[in-house]
């Protein structure tokens, strides 16, 4: 016999699991989606997509590429598909059927090309109002900007979804598509902007053979989020500042924290300045 | 992220922390690496992450039977599960702890990447537990505890709140330097002269190059079971640690290797 869940049972479930972020989306939001992407084509039964997110921590990902900024993925991915998993027990030993879809491993070796994906977290995110997608391709969020890693729970159980977010958080600054040492953000006449898998991939592979991926730059550079203030790291101009001014004086202060962190964990690599190598 | 910052006190972080699976939890103000000069700017928690005040240690202990045992696949299956342990630990305290508006981040576990090439993490967790009050950094290195002697693992928080340190372990009250580690470890790893050093030179190349001539004891952690401190010893009814010296002649002699004599002091 099911037991009568609530969306706000689930929700504090979730997060005591650990999920900092929580949407619901009906399942019914993919009818305009492309055919195979949907829940539907997963798992017919599906008809709530519950989406989990967690933040990671921006002075951590504006060291980038670092092997601390790699083991702060892991930590997160692990932790997701955890909390995912179970959450869909605590559906399912109350009656209402669900499966986790775990953690895509974009940019790895072995990764399929967008083509091929199971499922895609992100869009999920802005379906269950987490978000919205910006320019750089990632859910844009009001606490952490596009800093936040995300997972999936389907489940039979149909549930009020989340309302989408009116407004778009992307503010067309373009700094993403510049900071990208890939080249791999591109905007098009008709403004909508695309994302070079194939490139960003290549990038990503570079990086961890030096234990130093992911390179995350899209994700440093966005204006956008809480986290900016609450690290009192609200000026993105830095970013672009960076090698002229290590140029100019290698020991230049406010960027020393981040060339510690590159320095110890990985191998070097040719973008590293003298002074860590 | 709340527009109102409510305060947290050391013990409702430390509450959280347990109830996220830390055995052991110790506050360290960030003053006290330069205060005690042990380590070099560069591994100061301020070089990492400037906003830092406060570093936050935990531990999660590593089970003394499983540490003395020879099963190198429940030896490592331990060492991984406890470092996810902590590592989750340490990411949930500081989302606590963010979601709280006080900012804070996580320091991984894992930090040797590329350990035979450059031997050094960004950060010392050992270092944050002893300024943390969790214990002292002996002989071997490693940080004894008075709970589980060396025998746990450890991660840190770092946040920019405030918060009043934890008192500091006594110097030489956790480990008075016996050099069991020195003598029992099996590639002569430790040396130094007790007399003159608080803990000994350790040859990170030795450990790691050394245990290679064994096919047995690839996973070795002879410096953390020959320990005497620890009130685990007592718990898993192993007090007396002199049996340790046998197994090391044991394993020399299993593997064809010549006995090493026990590293001598320097000079």
């Amino acid at each position: 016999m099911p037991q009568a869940i609530e969306k706000e049972d689930i929700a504090a479930q979730a997060r005591a699991l650990g999920a900092e972020l929580v949407g619901f989306a009906p399942a019914a939001s993919w009818d305009e989606a492309a055919s195979g992407h949907r829940p539907r084509d997963l798992w017919p039964r599906a008809q709530t997509v519950i989406v989990l997110g967690v933040p990671l921590w921006l002075p951590v990902v504006e060291a980038a590429p670092s092997q601390l900024g790699r083991e702060q993925i892991i930590v997160t991915d692990k932790l997701l598909d955890e909390t995912a998993y179970r959450l869909a027990n605590f559906l399912n030993r109350n009656g209402h059927a669900a499966i986790n879809v775990p953690r895509n491993r974009e940019g790895e070796p072995e990764a399929p090309a967008e083509a091929t994906r199971v499922f895609s977290h992100v869009l999920a995110g802005e379906l269950a109002g987490l978000g919205r997608i910006g320019r750089n391709q990632a859910l844009l969020t009001h606490g952490y900007g596009p800093r936040v890693r995300l997972v999936s729970v389907f489940t039979e159980l149909a549930l009020d979804g989340d309302p989408l977010l009116a407004e778009s958080l992307c503010t067309e600054c373009g700094n993403c598509a510049r900071i990208c040492p890939a080249h791999a953000l591109t905007t098009g006449p008709d403004g909508k902007s695309t994302l070079d898998e194939a490139a960003c991939a290549a990038n990503h592979k570079r990086l961890r053979a030096a234990f130093r991926d992911p390179c995350g730059f899209c994700h440093k550079v966005c204006p956008v989020g809480d986290d900016r203030r609450l690290f009192g790291a609200t000026d993105t101009a830095v970013y672009f500042e960076e090698a002229t001014a290590l140029t100019e004086n290698p020991f230049a202060p406010r960027f020393q924290p981040w060339l510690h962190i590159r320095k110890y964990g990985g191998f070097p690599l040719p973008e590293d300045p003298p002074s860590i190598r | 992220m709340n527009a109102s910052v409510p305060t947290l006190s050391k013990e409702d972080i430390a509450v959280e922390a347990t109830r996220l699976g830390a055995a052991l939890v110790g506050f360290a103000p960030v003053g006290r690496w330069a205060e005690h000069g042990d380590l070099s700017w560069e591994f100061d928690p301020r070089r990492l992450w400037p906003l830092t005040k406060t570093v936050i240690a935990m531990a999660v202990p590593s089970l003394l039977p499983v540490t003395e045992t020879d099963d190198a696949f429940v030896y490592r299956s331990q060492y991984n599960n406890t470092n996810q342990l902590l590592d989750k630990i340490a990411y949930r305290l500081a989302a606590f702890l963010n979601r709280n508006g006080h900012p804070a981040i996580n320091i991984c576990r894992d930090g040797y990447g590329v350990m035979k090439i450059r031997p050094i993490a960004v950060f010392s967790h050992v270092w944050a537990g002893h300024y943390a009050g969790i214990g002292e950094v002996g002989w071997n290195h490693c940080l004894v505890t008075a709970e589980f002697g060396p025998r746990h693992r450890l991660v840190s928080v770092l946040t920019s709140l405030e918060l009043e340190g934890d008192p500091m372990v006594k110097e030489g009250s956790l480990c008075n330097k016996c050099l069991m580690c020195q003598k029992a470890c099996l590639t002569q790893a430790f040396s130094g002269d007790r007399r003159r050093d608080r803990r000994s030179n350790m040859n990170k190349f030795a450990c790691f190059d050394r245990r290679a001539r064994f096919r047995t004891a690839q996973h070795c952690g002879f410096c953390l079971k020959v320990c005497p401190t620890g009130e685990d010893r007592q718990l898993h009814g192993t007090p007396k640690v002199g049996h340790y010296l046998e197994e090391r002649r044991r394993i020399f002699a299993e593997n064809g290797v010549p006995l090493d004599p026990v590293a001598p002091p320097e000079p």
